[in-house]
C-alpha cells in the first residue's frame, strides 16, 4: 500500500503547473470535445500576440453550453466557441455574452450572421444530412434516394438509421429539415411514414454511425444522418485514400438543416481585450482553412481556401433548411414531443 | 442475557464512540465539501432560482406520471440486472472460492475488464458479436441456412440485461467469492449429513451465513445498473429511459435545468430510500463467523466433478466475459489489408498536427495516475467509514449507511454542474486543478471499498477483538494486529475496484479533465467522434491498450494484496 | 451379517494413496476407535462412510446394503466434525433442531427433542445462545447434541475432543461415553490419541499409512501389538531386537529372555516388547524364579508420579528402558545398579 501512496504522492506533485511557471497572459477558451486546431496555426498566433490560448473542452456542444451559462458569476473562459443555431437562442437569453464587431465579419458570409449584435459570431458551418453507402446501393442495383420524400418509399424499407433528436445535435438537425421541408403541420406525418417504413433509431450519432451503418462496421442499415462532408472525412481518415469515397451525402434541396456554429466574448472576462484578438483569430483565414480537416465543417470566411479532399468529396446542400433561431427556440420542446410521441412510442 | 460479559462490551461500545466521532470526521467533511456542497448549490440554483423554493418544478415531475414510469422502469430493469448477475455469478463465486486451479488469480483479476470499457466500446464489442450482422447471427445463419438473424437483441431489453450483467459480474465475484473462501466447507457437510439435499444445504446453511456478501454485492450491482447510463442509451435505444438518463437529457438536450434537478431530487430521495431499507435488512442478516485460513476452504482439482465444475466454470466466463473483448482485439488488429499492427502504429503519430494530439503514453500515464490517487483517498475515505459502520451504533449507522453510499447512485451530470458552479471561489476554485478528477472519481469509487470491507469486518465476533483488548493490546493495535489482516482480502477487492472504477469513469471525467490532462476513455471518445476507418481502427486499438494497462494493474495490486507475508 | 462392513476402501489424491484397502466391520451398539497418527487416512475414511467422499475402489455396506449411491444426507448417520462446523446463523437450540427439520417432523416434536438433547448434554439453559458465545466444551456438546438428535442410524465422531485443553478433556471424555453407553448408539471415533481411544472404544483400530495395521479389543491390542509400529503408537517404548535361541527364550542385547516364542522359527529375528509395568525391583540376591527374565542396569532418572515411579534404566550400551514401578517398594535413586524382574507375560514377541 505504501508503494501505492508514494506513486501518488510524486504523481500530484510531480505534474507541471501550467498556469503558474509563464508570466505570459492566458486566455481561456471553452468549447466542446470535437474542437480542433492545429500546432502550427497556433503557435503563430501565441507568438504574435505574445499570448497563450488554453483550451477547456466541457463535453459535447450542449454540457459546454450548460456549463458556460453556469459558471457566468464566475466565468471558466474568456471566449465560447461552439454554440449552434439550434442552442443560439438559448445562449443569447441566458445573457452570458458581450458584442463584439470584429473587422473580419465583412469577410462572412452575410447568410450565417443570424445575431445582428454581434454577440456570437459564426465561424464555421456545416449540412446535417442522410449519408449512404455507394457500394451497398450498387451491390444491389437499388437507385439511391433523392430527396427526403423518398426515404418513405417501400424499396427503402428498414435501411434508414437517424439519431434521436432529444439526445443528438445532428438528429435534432434532420429533425429541424423534415419540419422546414414539410411544414409544422405535415411532418408528424412524414415521420409517421418513416416509422410504418422501419426506421430505426438510435441516441447518439456514435451508435448510429459505427454501431448501425453498413459502411463503416458492421451495422446493417445503408442509410444514415450525418453531415455532408462526412464522406471527406471517410476519404482522409482511410488507410489508403480511394479515388472515390465509400459513403456520399443525399445533399438535393430540402433534404439537408444547415448547422452554424459560433463563437462570442463571455461576460467577465479576465482578458476582453486579447479575447477580441481570440475571435479575430478564429475568423481569420489561417484558423478558417484549419476548419475542414480538423472538424470537418465548412468555414465561414469566404476567403479561405478548402483542401483537396473537401473539394473533391465534400459537398454542401443545395437549397439547405434555414430556421430562425428564435422559432427553434420556441418550438424545439413541442416538436420533439410529437416527435417521441409519433416515432418512440 | 444480562451477563458480566454484556455489560463490559457496553462499556466498551460508549466508551468508542468519541473515537468514532473522529473516526467518520474526515469522511463526513470530505462529503460535505465535495458532495453536499455542491449538491446544494445546484439544486437551489436549478429549483429556487429567486432565493425561493419554486414547487411548481417538484410538481411538474409528477404531474404526468411520465417520471413515475421511469422510476419504475430504472428499478425493475436494475432489480431483474441485480438477480440475473447474482445468479450467474454464484456459481463461479462458488468454484473460486473453493478450488485451487491453475490461472485463477489471472482469470479473476481479468474479470474486472469489462468494469473500465467505456459503454460506446462495449457496445460496439456486443454488436460485433451478438448483433443482426454480428459473428453468432452470420455463423447461425451459415450453418443453419436462417434468412433472417435468429438472434435479435439490438434495442432490446435483453441486450440491456445482458450487457449489466457483463459489467458486473466481477463485482459478486469478488464480494461473494472472497467471502465464501472464509466460510468452511464443513459447515454445508455437516448440513448435508443432518439429512439436508446439496440444494437444501445451500438454502438453509451457506446461503444464510454468506447473506451479507451477497447483499453487499447486490447493492452495488442495484445501484450501478439504477444509474446506468451508456448501456442504457446505446444498446437499449431511444425506447428505453431512466432516471439518469432521464436528467441528462433535461439538463443537456431540453436545457430544462430544473427539471434536471428536480429529477436528480427525485433519484437521490428514492435511493436514499431503498438504502435505508437495505441497511436494516443487512444489519439484522450479519452473522459472526471466524474466518478460516484458505488452506482449510480451498482444495485442489481431484476428482472428475472437481473438473467439470472448474473448467465447466472457467469456459463460461471466457465465453461469456471472454469474447466481446476478444472480439474487440480482433477489430484491433483487422485492417484493410489484413491483420496489422496499422492502428497501433498510427496511435503515435499525430498526424494533422492537432493541438489536442494525445500521446497514448501520456493518456496511460494520466489514467493510472489519477487512478493511484483515486486508490488511496477512497482507502482514506472508505476504511474510516467501514470501521465506523462495522459496528452498530444504533439511529447513527441506519442514518449514515446509507447517507455514506449515496454519491454512487448521483447523477454525475448533477454532480458535475455543482462543481461548476460551487467549486468557484478560493480557496476551494478546483474547477481547474488536476485533483478534480480523482475527487469526482473518488465520490463514486469508496463506496466500493467500503461494501467490498464491511461484510467481512462485521462477522468477525466480538470476543476476537475483545480477547485482543484482554490482552493489554490498544483498540487501534487491535486493529492492524488483529483486525486489519482478516479483512486484507477484502481490502485488496476494495482497492482493486477503486483502481478500476477511477480508470474506467467517463462520465465525470469529460466534464471535469483538461486537454493537457487526458485520460484513455477520453482519447477513445475522441476518435469517436469523427468517421474514417483510421478512427474507429484506433478506437479499438487504444481501447485494447486500455484493457491490458488494467490488466497490468491487477497484476500489480494483486501482487501487492499476497505481499511478503503471504496470503491469510 | 455385520451392521456396518467396509471392505477394500482405497482412496488416492491427486495420484498420492491416502488409502489401501481399508476393510472393517461393526456391531451395532458398538463403539469403535480408529486410532492413528495425523495423515493416516483416518478422517477420509470416516469421511467415506459418511459419503461425503466416494472411494476409488471398494464399498461401504450398511446391514448388507451398498451405499454406492445413496448421497450423504439419505444415509441418516450423524457425524460430528474436527471442528464442530456448528452454524453461525442459527442459536443452540437452531444448530440442535436442523437435522429434525430435515425429516420433516412436526413442530411440537422437533421442540420435544431439542429439549431432550439439550437436557441429554447438559445445556438447557443455553439454548437460545449464540453459538459464537459459547466456550470451547459448550460447542463441543451443542455439536453432539446436534448430531444425535435425528436419530442416526450410526454416529461418527471426528477428533470429537481434538480441540480442546487437557482438562476440559478428560471431563468430556467421561461424559461421552457415559452417553454413548446409555443410548447404546453404535459410533465410529476417530482419534489420534490413545487415552481416548482406550476409555471410549470397544474395538480399536489401528491405521498407518492408509492401511488398518492392527483392530482388536483394547486390552489384546495393549498386550499383544501386532508389529513394533503399533506399539510405539500406543506408547509402549521398550522395544529390543533380538533372536529366537529356543522355543522359550530369546537372546538379546539385554541377555536371555525367557518367553516362549510360539510361532517363531528358531534363529529367527525378532522384536521384543517389554511393558512398563511388568517389571518388579529384585532385592539382593533373590534367586531369579522359574520361567521369568532378568536384566541389570543404571537408574539414569526416577520421577515420582503419585501411583507410581518412572524410572529409566540404562542398559550398557545405547539402549533405554523405561518402567513404572509401584509406589509402595522404595525409591531407586538415580545412580543405583539395579536388578528388574520380568515375567513371561510381560513380554511380546513380534516379528522383525
Amino acid at each position: 500500500m505504501l508503494s501505492v501512496l508514494l506513486a501518488a504522492g510524486c504523481f500530484l506533485t510531480g505534474c507541471p503547473k501550467n498556469d503558474a511557471a509563464t508570466e505570459v497572459p492566458v486566455v481561456t477558451v471553452m468549447t466542446h470535445d470535437s474542437f480542433d486546431i492545429g500546432k502550427e496555426v497556433l503557435d503563430m498566433f501565441e507568438k504574435e500576440h505574445g499570448v497563450r490560448l488554453r483550451f477547456l473542452k466541457s463535453g459535447d456542444a450542449g454540457a459546454a453550453l450548460n456549463q458556460a451559462i453556469l459558471s457566468s458569476e464566475h466565468p471558466l473562459a474568456d471566449i465560447f466557441y461552439g454554440v449552434d443555431n439550434t442552442f443560439m437562442s438559448r445562449a443569447l437569453a441566458a445573457d452570458i455574452f458581450v458584442p463584439y464587431s470584429s473587422p473580419l465579419l465583412s469577410s462572412i458570409d452575410e447568410s450565417l450572421v443570424l445575431d445582428k449584435n454581434h454577440r456570437l459570431v459564426p465561424v464555421d458551418y456545416g449540412d446535417v444530412c442522410v449519408n449512404y453507402d455507394r457500394a451497398w446501393f450498387e451491390l444491389k442495383g437499388i437507385p439511391v434516394p433523392e430527396s427526403l420524400g423518398d426515404l418513405i418509399r417501400p424499396e427503402y424499407s428498414g435501411l434508414l438509421v437517424v439519431e434521436n433528436p432529444a439526445t443528438s445535435s445532428p438528429g435534432l438537425a434532420f429533425l429541424l429539415a423534415t419540419v422546414g421541408t414539410f411544414g409544422e403541420d405535415g411532418f408528424v406525418e412524414f415521420w409517421q411514414a418513416l416509422k410504418n417504413n422501419h426506421v430505426l433509431v438510435t441516441d447518439g450519432w456514435e451508435d448510429a454511425y459505427w454501431g448501425k451503418f453498413s459502411a463503416a462496421s458492421k451495422g446493417g442499415r445503408p442509410l444514415v444522418v450525418s453531415y455532408a462532408a462526412s464522406p471527406a472525412a471517410e476519404v482522409y481518415f482511410a488507410e489508403k485514400p480511394p479515388e472515390t469515397a465509400p459513403t456520399a451525402a443525399m445533399t438535393g434541396s430540402g433534404a439537408a438543416f444547415r448547422q452554424i456554429e459560433f463563437a462570442g466574448i463571455l461576460k467577465g472576462a479576465r482578458q476582453p481585450e486579447l479575447a477580441r484578438r481570440v475571435i479575430d483569430f478564429l475568423l481569420d483565414t489561417p484558423f478558417q482553412q484549419e476548419i475542414p480537416l480538423k472538424m470537418f465543417m465548412f468555414p465561414a470566411n469566404r476567403n479561405a481556401r478548402l483542401p483537396e479532399v473537401f473539394t473533391e468529396h465534400a459537398r454542401l446542400a443545395h437549397g439547405p433548411v434555414v430556421l430562425s433561431p428564435e422559432i427553434i427556440a420556441e418550438k424545439r420542446d413541442a416538436w420533439i414531443r410529437a416527435w417521441t410521441e409519433t416515432v418512440l412510442q | 442475557m444480562d451477563t458480566g460479559v454484556d455489560r463490559d462490551r457496553a462499556s466498551v461500545r460508549t466508551s468508542g464512540n468519541h473515537a468514532a466521532i473522529l473516526l467518520v470526521a474526515l469522511p463526513l467533511a470530505f462529503l460535505g465539501v465535495f458532495y453536499f456542497y455542491p449538491l446544494f448549490e445546484i439544486f437551489s440554483v436549478s429549483l429556487a432560482p429567486a432565493g425561493q423554493l419554486d414547487p411548481g418544478n417538484i410538481t411538474a415531475l409528477f404531474s404526468t406520471g411520465s417520471s413515475l414510469r421511469i422510476l419504475w422502469f430504472t428499478t425493475w430493469q436494475a432489480a431483474l440486472s441485480t438477480v440475473l448477475t447474482v445468479t450467474l455469478a454464484l456459481p463461479a463465486a462458488y468454484v473460486f472460492a473453493r478450488y485451487r486451479f491453475p490461472g485463477k488469480s489471472l482469470i479473476q483479476s481479468c474479470t474486472a475488464i469489462p468494469f473500465v470499457l467505456p459503454s460506446v466500446v462495449v457496445a460496439a464489442a456486443f454488436s460485433a458479436l451478438l448483433g443482426d450482422r454480428g459473428l453468432v447471427n452470420e455463423w447461425l445463419m451459415g450453418i443453419w441456412g436462417f434468412s433472417a438473424p435468429p438472434i435479435r437483441l439490438d434495442q432490446s431489453i435483453a441486450f440491456i440485461l445482458t450487457a449489466h450483467v457483463f459489467y458486473n459480474f466481477t463485482v459478486v465475484l469478488r464480494i461473494v467469492g472472497g467471502f465464501w473462501s472464509r466460510l468452511h466447507p464443513g459447515l454445508s457437510h455437516a448440513a448435508q449429513v443432518l439429512g439436508a439435499s446439496p440444494w437444501q444445504a445451500f438454502w438453509k446453511v451457506t446461503f444464510p451465513i454468506l447473506r451479507p456478501g451477497i447483499m453487499a454485492a447486490s447493492l452495488l450491482v442495484f445501484i450501478f445498473c439504477f444509474s446506468s447510463f451508456g448501456v442504457i442509451l446505446i444498446l437499449g435505444g431511444p425506447r428505453y429511459a431512466t432516471v439518469e438518463v432521464a436528467i441528462y437529457r433535461q439538463a443537456m438536450h431540453l436545457f430544462n435545468l430544473p427539471m434536471a434537478a428536480a429529477l436528480s431530487l427525485l433519484q437521490i430521495c428514492f435511493m436514499f430510500a431503498f438504502m435505508w431499507v437495505y441497511t436494516r435488512l443487512q444489519r439484522s442478516a450479519s452473522v459472526p463467523f471466524t474466518p478460516e485460513s484458505l488452506k482449510t476452504t480451498q482444495r485442489d482439482i481431484v476428482s472428475n466433478t472437481d473438473r467439470v465444475m472448474v473448467w465447466g466454470t472457467v469456459f463460461f466466463m471466457l465465453v461469456f466475459l471472454g469474447s466481446p473483448l476478444l472480439a474487440l482485439v480482433v477489430r484491433s488488429l483487422s485492417t484493410g489489408s489484413g491483420m496489422s499492427l496499422l492502428y497501433y502504429r498510427s496511435l503515435f503519430e499525430n498526424a494533422g498536427q492537432s493541438v489536442f494530439y494525445i500521446q497514448p503514453a501520456l493518456a496511460i500515464g494520466y489514467s493510472v495516475g489519477f487512478a493511484l490517487v483515486t486508490l488511496a483517498m477512497s482507502l482514506c475515505i472508505g476504511l474510516p467509514v467501514a470501521i465506523f459502520l462495522s459496528r452498530d451504533r444504533g439511529r447513527a449507522t441506519s442514518l449514515l449507511d446509507p447517507l455514506f453510499m449515496l454519491p454512487l447512485a448521483t447523477s454525475s451530470v448533477t454532480l458535475g454542474f455543482g462543481y461548476i458552479i460551487a467549486l468557484d471561489e478560493p480557496p476551494l476554485n478546483l474547477r481547474a486543478s488536476l485533483i478534480i478528477v480523482p475527487l469526482a472519481h473518488t465520490l463514486v469509487a469508496y463506496p466500493f471499498v467500503v461494501r467490498s470491507i464491511l461484510p467481512g469486518l462485521r462477522s468477525i465476533p466480538a470476543h476476537i477483538r475483545e480477547s485482543a483488548l484482554l490482552l493489554g493490546a490498544a483498540p487501534g493495535k487491535v486493529w492492524w494486529k488483529v483486525v486489519a489482516p482478516m479483512v486484507r482480502r477484502s481490502l485488496a477487492v476494495g482497492a482493486v475496484f477503486a483502481f478500476t472504477v477511477s480508470i474506467g469513469e467517463f462520465g465525470a471525467t469529460i466534464f471535469l479533465a483538461r486537454p493537457e490532462t487526458p485520460t484513455v476513455p477520453l482519447a477513445i471518445y475522441r476518435f469517436l467522434g469523427q468517421p474514417g476507418a483510421m478512427n474507429y481502427g484506433q478506437a479499438m486499438a487504444m481501447s485494447t491498450i486500455l484493457m491490458l494497462v488494467t490488466a497490468a494493474g491487477f497484476l500489480f495490486l494483486e501482487k501487492l494484496r499476497t505481499g511478503p507475508e503471504g496470503e491469510f | 451379517m455385520a451392521f456396518l462392513q467396509v471392505s477394500c476402501i482405497s482412496k488416492a489424491f491427486g495420484g498420492v494413496p491416502v488409502l489401501r484397502g481399508v476393510s472393517l466391520a461393526l456391531e451395532e451398539a458398538r463403539i469403535l476407535c480408529i486410532l492413528g497418527p495425523s495423515g493416516s487416512g483416518k478422517t477420509t475414511l470416516l469421511r467415506i462412510i459418511a459419503g461425503l467422499e466416494r472411494p476409488d475402489q471398494g464399498a461401504v455396506l450398511f446391514k448388507g446394503r451398498d451405499l454406492r449411491n445413496t448421497r450423504p444426507h439419505l444415509r441418516r448417520f450423524g457425524m460430528m466434525f474436527q471442528e464442530y462446523a456448528l452454524f453461525p446463523h442459527l442459536d443452540v437450540s437452531g444448530n440442535i433442531a436442523f437435522g429434525l427439520h430435515m425429516l420433516g417432523i412436526s413442530r411440537s416434536e422437533v421442540v420435544r427433542r431439542t429439549g431432550e438433547m439439550l437436557s441429554l448434554v447438559g445445556l438447557e439453559d443455553l439454548s437460545r445462545r449464540n453459538v459464537s458465545e459459547l466456550s470451547g466444551g459448550e460447542r463441543q456438546r451443542v455439536a453432539l447434541a446436534r448430531s444425535l438428535a435425528p436419530y442416526p442410524r450410526l454416529l461418527l465422531l471426528d477428533e470429537p475432543l481434538g480441540s480442546l485443553d487437557r482438562g476440559l478433556r478428560e471431563k468430556l471424555l467421561l461424559d461421552l461415553r457415559e452417553i454413548l453407553r446409555r443410548i447404546g448408539m453404535t459410533t465410529i471415533v476417530v482419534t489420534h490419541d490413545q487415552t481416548e481411544a482406550f476409555a471410549i472404544a470397544d474395538t480399536i483400530a489401528v491405521m498407518d499409512r492408509g492401511e488398518i495395521a492392527q483392530m482388536d479389543t483394547p486390552e489384546n491390542l495393549y498386550r499383544h501389538p501386532a508389529d513394533p509400529d503399533v506399539a510405539r503408537f500406543l506408547g509402549l517404548a521398550n522395544l529390543v531386537q533380538g533372536r529366537v535361541e529356543t522355543g522359550s527364550s530369546i537372546a538379546t542385547p539385554l541377555g536371555l529372555l525367557h518367553v516362549p516364542a510360539h510361532g517363531h522359527e528358531r534363529g529367527e529375528a525378532v522384536t521384543v516388547l517389554i511393558r512398563p509395568d511388568a517389571a518388579v525391583i529384585c532385592r539382593g540376591d533373590e534367586q531369579v524364579p522359574q520361567g521369568m527374565s532378568m536384566v541389570e542396569g543404571n537408574v539414569h532418572d526416577c520421577l515420582f508420579k503419585g501411583r507410581s515411579y518412572h524410572v529409566e534404566v540404562r542398559i550398557p550400551g545405547p539402549q533405554a528402558l523405561f518402567f513404572d514401578l509401584p509406589q509402595n517398594s522404595p525409591a531407586p535413586r538415580v545412580g543405583d545398579r539395579v536388578k528388574l524382574l520380568l515375567s513371561p507375560g510381560a513380554i511380546t514377541v513380534m516379528p522383525g
